[in-house]
């Protein structure tokens, strides 16, 4: 196996539990993704885009099947080394943002890099903010931005930690066409 | 854990918050400074007693006897040495000049040393050397104004006229609830042999050198003569106990308090979590594991609880001084306020430890949530693990050991647990019991308005069981109080001579010497005689084996510890109307001469006391006879009734036949129909007997009440901790749900809802809420206050109709007004305002 694979899916199935039968919402899905490969994974509503997603960030676990990040099999980690392997090599974009409403922008984006007791992470979140045009608003709590801004913040926050991967849910699905272009670019 | 990272986001993600939060804070700190209130005044009044025992006593050590002192314990008196002073002091009745009515007073003949510790403020000046030169006397302030006299003025006592030389001011070695009931007149000790009669208590007080062991000394002396003895550590002790009673019955009310404030607590904090599920799922998305995520708000809660804790020591402190206010004249020393670093510790530990306990529930369920939930909100339902079964246990435990600091009894703590556990059940059961009757009816609501506000209580986040619950509790708390407290008051206000007909003179002790002539006097004076029962005191002699067929076997070793006291009896034709047989058979008449004779047993008197039950015998001793009986029959104990109600009703009732022959006395109870003759009675009575004590029932009842007003001063002061924890929570229970409230309005009002309309949905909820957590909470208050009245304080309870109907009505008044204040202006709020906000 090359080394450039940073995401290995084999065999993943997830059913869910529910009254009166089991809903098997994926199958023994398997694919591989490289260092620098973008993956788009389309469907219509309530085809387990979400879930598969979910599943290969290691938010939730498979019924069956592995999910290889970084080399490192999900399964069978604890939840403390998942939650720091989250820090070190993932990065999210949410549809809907989901930055802390008590949080201004500043310090969303420090969070992840605080996480890390990064020291430099006031000053990188600057820089990122400025790169994301929002240099002028780090004060700002999320209510007062529009959703394109926030948007913005958000990727900022991913960015922080100079993440291996990056999962993003439909990220520009809640935003206007323009705004959507500036954030893909 | 709790990391630099950890009290950042403390203290970030508190800052929206804060303004919401005080009111539950608020309730949390009353109800902690009711316990720091009653902790700091209890440690203030110990250490103030600590430092004036001696004054209290008036020595270090009192020795006393009924009779005067035989030559062998003046022998023993002489050998003790130190500081002595001498008092002999007796109950008499005492005419004051320009008076015709004649007042109790108790005589306090004193040597000139006496108090050893301390002194007798005395005005004017110098009236205290005036008094021991011979023939004066100092009457306390009250009495003279009661008699309408003034120093100068004279008072017979015992047949001899004494000039009234100056004011009694106070004396610490006075009991305060004593001197209510017979006012000290002191005179000098010199002045004692002039008088008639003999009845007197006499007493020697000693002052010893700091290092002689008192308690040593006074088994010593209880060992070989028969006097009785009294050292500053009973004083101490005495005070010790009262203190625990009193900390304890002040400490439940302060517990109900506490416990409605840390319902607050635990309700925001759960509302304050269920806000953050969001931010915890996106914590973990970034990389926060969920201890850590959830350490954040653990944070928080111990933030509270500090806050909470030092605000309440603060308050509590400056409460301790409001607390006693009605009652620190009947303390007999002037309480030194200080800050207590107990009450303050206590404070802080409790305030942490209540709020930390609340907080674990809606802590567990941030730790349960999944990141996953960042990507999906409607992530399904979480099962409740085992791990919040736990944390209900812990508080219960929690609450349990509560309850068992405030009461000092394990069982009280237990039933507290067990009733406040079951309160919360039954609250919750309602609250989802119309849940789904509204989601049943709704539907079927012609009224727009009134249809929404109905379904506002069971669609998503509503806060229908936190609302029960928080209002519910708080009325069942303070409507249980306010039953309770009713039943207690009404029980001696029907002493007040309006159910029970209480005589107006009761003379307890006649002789059948006095006897015919004391009924001479009766019928010359124009009295009514109500009652005249024979009574015989019986002193325990020995108690026999727990059957008939043992009592051929004399078992002295079984002696209850009530064996050398003696207790009152009195035969089967006495009205009993009041008696009610527990166990047994009640027999009036008994004239086997062989077998044991059957008596009827006060509950008290046997199961408490004596410890006996029905069939087992006694002997009993009168003066040098002895008389063999069993336990026929027990009968129930009047707890709450006064002294003047039948004497059978409280001690032991003979039957008729065999007992007649054993040495007694009369007690006769008399009425009058004008207080001249009643007044002309008493004064002949006295003048005539000095030794037969005569109680002026009017008088006492009247003292009863007085000291009764004060202690329901203190537990209405406690309430008002209650009251204002539970308004906090109800003003907190509303708040938590503005935001709701706003997102509606505010698409209502996009929507094209008028004003009325949307206050229309805000009513029709917060009056079904009122009204479903009011008649739920009465429910239940009603059956905690019967339980209460009929098994602990054993007093009927009557339901106050009005006061009940006026409370419900200004629950819902209150829940409408709070919840309507808590809204307003929310129509005026700017759509787009509302819509972009995610706060």
């Amino acid at each position: 196996m090359p080394d450039s694979v940073i995401l290995r899916v084999d065999r993943l199935t997830k059913t869910y539990k529910s009254v009166p039968r089991c809903l098997t919402v994926l199958n023994e899905v398997s694919f591989e993704a490289r260092e620098g490969e973008a993956i788009a994974i389309v469907g219509p509503s309530g085809s387990g885009k979400t879930t598969l997603l979910g599943l290969c960030a290691g938010l939730d676990t498979p019924t069956s099947g592995t999910v290889e990040l970084g080399g490192t099999n999900l399964v069978r980690l604890t939840e403390n080394a998942r939650a720091a392997l989250h820090n070190e090599l993932v990065g999210f974009v949410f549809q809907t943002f989901k930055l802390i409403p008590t949080l201004t922008a500043l310090e969303n984006v420090m969070v992840p890099a605080e996480l890390r007791r990064n020291r430099k992470a006031r000053s990188r979140a600057l820089a990122l903010l400025e790169d994301v045009g929002l240099g002028d608003r780090g004060h700002h709590y999320p209510a007062q931005l529009t959703g394109g801004e926030q948007q913005r913040v958000g990727l900022a926050r991913t960015f922080i930690n100079r993440p291996g991967i990056l999962f993003a849910d439909e990220p520009t699905g809640n935003l206007d066409a323009d705004t959507s272009e500036t954030i893909e670019h | 854990m709790l990391d630099k990272w950890t009290w950042q986001m403390a203290n970030r993600d508190s800052k929206g918050s804060r303004r919401r939060l005080l009111p539950f804070l608020s309730a949390m700190v009353i109800g902690v400074a009711a316990l720091v209130a009653i902790l700091s005044f209890g440690h203030s009044l110990e250490r103030t007693i600590d430092q004036d025992a001696g004054s209290l006593l008036g020595g270090d050590l009192r020795i006393s006897s009924s009779d005067p002192f035989t030559p062998t314990e003046e022998l023993l008196i002489d050998s003790l040495g130190g500081m002595q002073a001498r008092r002999v002091s007796f109950a008499t009745s005492a005419k004051f000049s320009g008076q015709s009515e004649t007042r109790t007073v108790q005589v306090r003949a004193i040597e000139q040393q006496f108090p050893l510790y301390g002194d007798i403020a005395v005005s004017p000046h110098g009236a205290e050397g005036e008094m021991h030169s011979g023939g004066s006397v100092l009457v306390p302030r009250s009495t003279l104004s009661a008699a309408r006299v003034e120093p100068g003025d004279t008072v017979t006592i015992r047949g001899r006229h004494f000039l009234i030389a100056g004011i009694l001011l106070g004396a610490r070695v006075e009991n305060a609830i004593h001197m209510l009931f017979e006012p000290p007149v002191y005179m000098s000790l010199a002045d004692l042999d002039s008088l008639q009669g003999s009845s007197a208590t006499y007493d020697v007080f000693f002052r010893f050198n700091r290092d002689m062991d008192l308690v040593a000394l006074e088994a010593d002396i209880q060992k070989s003569y028969e006097v009785r003895t009294r050292i500053v550590e009973d004083e101490k002790e005495d005070w010790q106990e009262f203190l625990a009673l009193l900390e304890g019955f002040l400490g439940v009310v302060g517990f109900f308090a506490l416990i409605l404030g840390s319902l607050g607590v635990g309700s925001v904090l759960q509302v304050h979590c269920k806000e953050r599920h969001d931010t915890v799922a996106v914590m973990r998305c970034l990389g926060a594991s969920s201890g850590r995520a959830t350490s954040v708000y653990l944070v928080q809660a111990i933030a509270m609880g500090v806050i909470v804790g030092v605000a309440a020591g603060v308050v509590g402190t400056l409460g301790q001084v409001i607390l006693p206010l009605g009652i620190v004249d009947l303390l007999p020393v002037d309480i030194n306020y200080r800050v207590s670093l107990k009450g303050l510790l206590s404070g802080l530990g409790i305030g942490v430890g209540a709020t930390l306990l609340f907080a674990l529930l809606p802590l567990s369920g941030l730790r349960e949530v999944s990141p996953l939930e960042a990507l999906r909100t409607a992530y399904g339902h979480r099962r409740i693990r085992k791990s919040r079964l736990g944390v209900y246990a812990l508080i219960a435990l929690g609450t349990g050991l509560c309850a068992w600091a405030q009461s000092g009894r394990v069982v009280i703590a237990i039933i507290y647990t067990v009733a406040i556990g079951i309160c919360f059940g039954l609250l919750a059961l309602t609250a989802l019991g119309f849940i789904k009757l509204a989601r049943a009816i709704t539907p079927q609501i012609r009224n727009y308005a009134i249809r929404q506000g109905m379904a506002n209580m069971y669609r998503p986040n509503n806060q229908t069981l936190l609302m029960v619950l928080a209002l519910g509790l708080g009325t069942v708390m303070i409507m249980t109080q306010v039953m309770t407290q009713g039943a207690v008051v009404g029980a001696y206000e029907t002493m007040n001579f309006e159910a029970v007909e209480f005589p107006d003179l009761v003379l307890p002790t006649v002789s059948s010497e006095e006897l015919e002539d004391v009924r001479n006097l009766v019928r010359e004076h124009g009295l009514d005689i109500v009652s005249q029962e024979i009574m015989i005191s019986l002193a325990v002699d020995s108690i026999y084996g727990r059957s008939i067929a043992d009592s051929a076997m004399v078992d002295t070793a079984g002696r209850s510890n009530a064996d050398r006291s003696s207790h009152f009896a009195t035969f089967a034709d006495a009205r009993l109307d009041s008696l009610t047989v527990l166990e047994g058979t009640f027999e009036p008449e008994w004239h086997d001469t062989v077998g044991a004779a059957p008596v009827a047993m006060n509950s008290l008197l046997a199961r408490e006391e004596l410890h006996v039950a029905v069939g087992d015998t006694i002997v009993f001793r009168v003066n040098d006879e002895t008389a063999l009986v069993r336990i026929g029959s027990i009968f129930a104990n009047a707890a709450l009734q006064s002294s003047f109600v039948p004497l059978a009703a409280r001690g032991i009732i003979l039957p008729r036949g065999v007992l007649e022959t054993l040495p007694h006395v009369r007690s006769i109870m008399l009425k009058a129909d004008d207080t001249q003759s009643l007044s002309a009675f008493y004064g002949t009575v006295t003048d005539r007997y000095p030794d037969l004590p005569v109680l002026n029932v009017p008088l006492i009842l009247g003292v009863v009440q007085k000291v009764f007003s004060r202690i329901t001063y203190m537990i209405r002061f406690m309430s008002l901790f209650s009251i204002i924890a539970g308004i906090m929570v109800l003003a907190g229970a509303v708040m938590v749900s503005r935001q709701a409230r706003v997102e509606q309005t505010v698409l209502l009002k996009t929507l094209g809802a008028s004003k009325k309309q949307v206050y229309t949905i805000m009513c029709t909820e917060y009056l079904c809420l009122g009204f479903l957590a009011t008649a739920t909470g009465l429910g239940l208050a009603m059956a905690a206050a019967w339980a209460i009245t009929g098994f602990q304080l054993n007093v009927v309870m009557v339901v106050p109709k009005v006061p009940l109907a006026v409370a419900a009505g200004v629950l819902m008044v209150l829940t409408l007004g709070v919840g309507l204040l808590n809204s307003r202006g929310i129509y005026a709020r700017p759509p787009l305002e509302v819509l972009r906000a995610e706060v």
